[in-house]
């Protein structure tokens, strides 16, 4: 019994520790800061990210751009994280066609709300990737294989 | 690496090792493999006593009195990380290069600041290590990285290490150095949790 009790102890003070609480004025300090950085971020990381995936980055790099992309589309109001999202895909990299560019967009949009994990995200781009490796990519938006890739995820 | 530095004899250990550590930064234009080293030494720095740190930054900020060998031990982490910086900034890219870097700090530990690298002279691997090492600095002692600044002498509340490693690690993510962009993804994927706890 009094075993159980120091454990629950132990447990309660470094949950504490974990979760110590700074001064308000602090708080506020870096309430401004968070907010300010993940907005100048947001737009600009994604853009990037997206171009990595269109076939840019190792295959390997997918899944750990897939949970940096997943978090950044969850910050901030769903409105300016859809604009920046609708920049990026209109960006010369994106060689699928529009029926690709707007699956991406709701893809991303499930992802912003929770509805989607990493690592669907990630066999997602992972496709995307693949379809951006073929030399001629002027026949890309009207081939079978992006109509295939887009009716394997529902679209 | 010293277990702990509670005693006198095992600070002294530590604030040794950093000298070693920061006049290795000075010969860096003749070997500049040292650099892998010294990021090394930091991010076991961080890994042995970055708990101890953060919990004393925490009573600092808080207002709370400081253990002397807590606030010494967290002055060398500070002033050996900020050195190092300073001494790969050529090859960190134009986001560490800032008119208002011309620190007047005092090192913790007294050295000379590593003389100013000529752009080519740092190893490109200075940038993934050093996206590594603030990655683990900002998952152990968060609050302790948030008040770093910028570089020796300035004012973390105007010029943030944080925010130039975000900015870095962002601009980074189209490199063409795979390790690098690796680096930047998971220290930007840990940057965004922490910051959205307080955003």
């Amino acid at each position: 019994m009094f075993t159980h009790q120091c454990i629950v102890f132990f447990l309660i003070f470094v949950n504490s520790l974990r979760q110590a609480k700074l001064l308000p004025s602090q708080n506020e300090s870096l309430q401004s800061f968070a907010s300010e950085a993940l907005s100048r971020t947001q737009g600009d990381a994604i853009n990037r990210l997206l171009m990595g995936c269109c076939g840019k980055y190792e295959y390997s790099t997918i899944g750990d751009a897939a949970e940096l992309l997943c978090a950044l589309v969850r910050i901030g109001p769903a409105a300016e994280t859809e604009a920046n999202v609708v920049a990026a895909l209109s960006q010369e990299y994106f060689l699928l066609g529009n029926p690709a560019k707007n699956a991406t967009l709701m893809i991303l949009n499930r992802c912003s709300q929770n509805l989607m994990s990493e690592a669907d995200l990630a066999i997602y781009l992972e496709g995307l990737w693949h379809l951006h490796q073929v030399e001629d990519t002027s026949a890309l938006p009207s081939s079978d294989s992006v109509a295939r890739f887009l009716r394997m995820h529902g679209f | 690496m010293p277990p702990d530095y509670d005693s006198k004899g095992s600070l002294t250990l530590l604030k040794n090792l950093c000298n070693v550590a920061s006049s290795m930064l000075h010969v860096q234009t003749t070997n500049p493999v040292h650099f892998g080293s010294v990021f090394e030494f930091l991010e076991d720095f961080v890994h042995t006593h970055g708990d101890k740190i953060e919990r004393s930054t925490l009573e600092s900020v808080q207002g709370a009195a400081v253990n002397s060998h807590d606030k010494e031990a967290a002055g060398l982490l500070e002033s050996l990380l900020l050195g190092t910086i300073a001494a790969t900034r050529a090859s960190l890219g134009s986001v560490w290069t800032s008119p208002k870097e011309q620190g007047q700090g005092q090192s913790a530990f007294e050295s000379k600041p590593p003389p100013a690298p000529k752009p080519g002279s740092v190893p490109n691997e200075s940038l993934a290590g050093m996206f590594s090492l603030l990655q683990k600095l900002l998952g152990i002692c968060p609050v302790f990285t948030l008040n770093l600044p910028a570089g020796p002498g300035l004012d973390s509340e105007e010029d943030r290490l944080l925010r130039r490693a975000i900015d870095s690690a962002a601009a980074s993510l189209d490199d063409t150095d795979t390790d690098i962009i690796v680096n930047a993804i998971v220290f930007l994927t840990t940057a965004v949790s922490f910051l959205c706890d307080y955003g």
